[in-house]
């Protein structure tokens, strides 16, 4: 129940500029870095290194145009989504991602030379810490996911998932 | 074959809930915000609806909230077995990001983190509070000096709709 910001009660309790010496507000989201991520909408199949389905992606649009929705269902019955929003404030990108495997990942970042950077870490069952660090690459109307971890601080780094997104026949 | 077939046995007479990654007891803290829900204020007026219905393998309490304005939100809501914490994320349709972790308290579900609002950083705590009469009360007060004072920003009640 969080929708009404304090900000838009105020716009239900004064609509259509009422206090006449306001200036118009931008609708929410509509800053060009909510598109920053648009390369990855879609309805998507995925497949790893020599061509093996790895699963299907459909990446929407929600709320307003202010999220990034992933709905993942993957070749071996892993079905998750995730969240993703640019928050102006700290001017990062976030993602929330969950699955029926149970695990909680949350990712930071933004784009870096026309890639969409993000990582965060994650506590590991056994007290370690893993760094997560995904990167997805628009490249000719296809979309990489290149997933990194590092369990050492980000010394070395170990793929995790190299996906190659192709638009769904 | 005998061998083979005695924990196999054992594992069919396992319940259903038992068998997905999500099993733990502590997955289903939460699951007193699952229903449809009318959503008012305490003197009556409604504010919205919410869907709540767990999701992905019962790993995840997701959350469809539709405003009487047409505002939309959502939320995934997560036990990280990990930290032994309860996370939730929340997103709607003003662009704003809420990210809360906390636990079981007293009864309730609280969860407290931080939020941007225009340019400040605020630090959130939203609580879920089931009451007597089978209503759920939702408190969401926020600070701006750390945590020292909170004022409430929301206060809200959820009935079955």
């Amino acid at each position: 129940m969080r929708a009404l910001r304090p900000l838009l009660i105020l716009a239900i309790a004064f609509p259509f500029g009422s206090v006449q010496a306001s200036p118009p507000t931008p609708a929410p989201c509509s800053t060009p870095e909510y598109a920053q991520f648009d390369f990855w909408l879609g309805d998507w199949d995925v497949t790893v290194p020599g061509g093996k389905p790895a699963g299907h992606n459909l990446v929407t649009k929600e709320y307003g145009g202010c999220v990034v929705q992933e709905h993942w269902t993957g070749a071996g019955g892993t079905i998750g989504s995730s969240f993703n929003t640019y928050d102006p404030a700290r001017k990062v990108w976030h993602q929330t991602w969950v699955s029926n495997v149970g695990g909680l990942v949350l990712l930071e970042g933004g784009l870096r030379d026309g890639s969409m950077v993000l990582s965060g870490v994650q506590l590991q069952p056994d007290g370690s810490q893993l760094i997560n660090r995904v990167t997805w690459t628009p490249k000719d109307g296809k979309v990489r996911q290149f997933w990194e971890t590092s369990s050492d601080g980000g010394k070395t780094w170990a793929v995790a998932f190299d996906g190659m997104y192709s638009r769904a026949h | 074959m005998t061998f083979r077939a005695l924990p196999i046995l054992f594992v069919l007479l396992l319940p259903s809930h038992a068998w997905g990654a999500c099993a733990d007891l502590a997955y289903r803290q939460f699951d007193f915000m699952l229903g449809d829900w009318n959503v008012a204020t305490a003197d009556g007026k409604l504010v919205g609806h919410d869907h709540i219905e767990k999701a992905y393998g019962g790993c995840v309490v997701q959350e469809h909230w539709t405003s009487v304005d047409g505002g939309t939100g959502g939320s995934v809501s997560i036990y990280d077995m990990s930290r032994k914490t309860w996370h939730q994320t929340w997103v709607d349709s003003t662009g704003t990001l809420v990210v809360l972790e906390g636990g079981l308290k007293g009864g309730g579900m609280v969860m407290s983190g931080e939020m941007s609002d225009g340019g400040k950083r605020l630090q959130d705590r939203m609580s879920w509070l089931p009451g007597k009469d089978g209503k759920i009360r939702q408190l969401w007060e926020t600070s701006s000096d750390g945590g020292k004072t909170w004022q409430i920003i929301f206060d809200v009640y959820y009935s079955k709709g």
